[in-house]
């Protein structure tokens, strides 16, 4: 999920060939709706999520958050796939 | 005139006059030699910059899907630092060797810039990076999957509820790809 429009989504997707929802927020309703607002940090100064990830299990509990100290740095998918041991 | 642009003369008798004949033995003039002044000189400044400029643009365009590379440029630093030490080779080399104006000119100019670039980079890196926003409260205490709606790639409505009893696995990312 991004403050990016679908448009910008949907290209993104055919270039790499996404087979997962990519979510457009560009209102951020969602991204404020988990606290990931970050001020003018868009190339334009206009808002945009920060690196986060979140983890839900099939009843809905939140079993992990994740929200990088920086921005450069993303969560790395060993990472998340070792939060997901267990999960079936 | 100087030592080196003298030439050696000897004097030869002509034998059937008996007057001393002035010959020149060797009209080469010999340039100062200085060892310690490359040949390369000029390839120093501009290879500085060059260098710098290599190193902190190709973390943006190469090495930033890497994560490894991506998260601690160790690749880039280094480079971005051996640019600004060559630029400053090249100053000295430029000044040692009383260069001209001109290329004492372009290796301040090429050091500068090296060095104004690579702390911009540094900057980036270790201070402008990590200026964000502090994770709010609610997010700390959020136990349960909030409902929420947004539109997919395709231009399709999202609902949280399609996922009900599927493990979910929410990424943010700060898009403008």
């Amino acid at each position: 999920m991004s403050a990016d429009s679908v448009d910008d989504n949907r290209r993104l997707a055919k270039k790499k060939r996404f087979n997962f929802h990519l979510l457009a927020d560009p209102e951020l309703t969602v991204i404020d709706l988990f606290g990931f607002r970050h001020q003018g940090a868009g190339i334009t100064g206009n808002d945009i999520a920060r690196p986060a990830v979140l983890i839900a299990n099939k009843t809905g509990q939140i079993t992990w958050i994740a929200a990088t100290s920086n921005w450069r740095v993303r969560v790395r998918p060993e990472t998340i796939l070792k939060q997901t041991e267990g999960f079936n | 005139m100087p030592r080196h642009c003298q030439h050696e003369k000897l004097l030869e008798v002509d034998r059937l006059s008996g007057q001393a004949l002035p010959i020149v033995l060797s009209t080469r003039t010999e340039q100062p030699q200085n060892s310690s002044r490359p040949k390369n000189a000029f390839a120093w400044i501009i290879a500085g910059p060059i260098i710098s400029v290599a190193g902190i643009v190709s973390y943006f365009l190469v090495f930033a899907p890497f994560p490894f590379l991506r998260d601690t440029p160790w690749l880039n630093v280094p480079l971005a630092l051996l640019g600004c030490y060559v630029s400053l080779k090249g100053i000295a080399y430029s000044f040692r060797n009383r260069a001209r104006r001109i290329r004492c000119g372009f290796a301040l100019f090429g050091a500068l810039f090296s060095l104004s670039f690579t702390s911009l980079f540094l900057f980036y890196i270790n201070s402008m990076s990590y200026q964000l926003p502090e994770t709010s409260q609610e997010t700390a205490r959020l136990k349960q999957l909030p409902e929420f709606a947004a539109t997919d790639q395709h231009g399709n409505a999202f609902l949280s509820s399609d996922l009900a009893e599927k493990n979910i696995v929410l990424v943010f990312y700060r898009g403008h790809w």
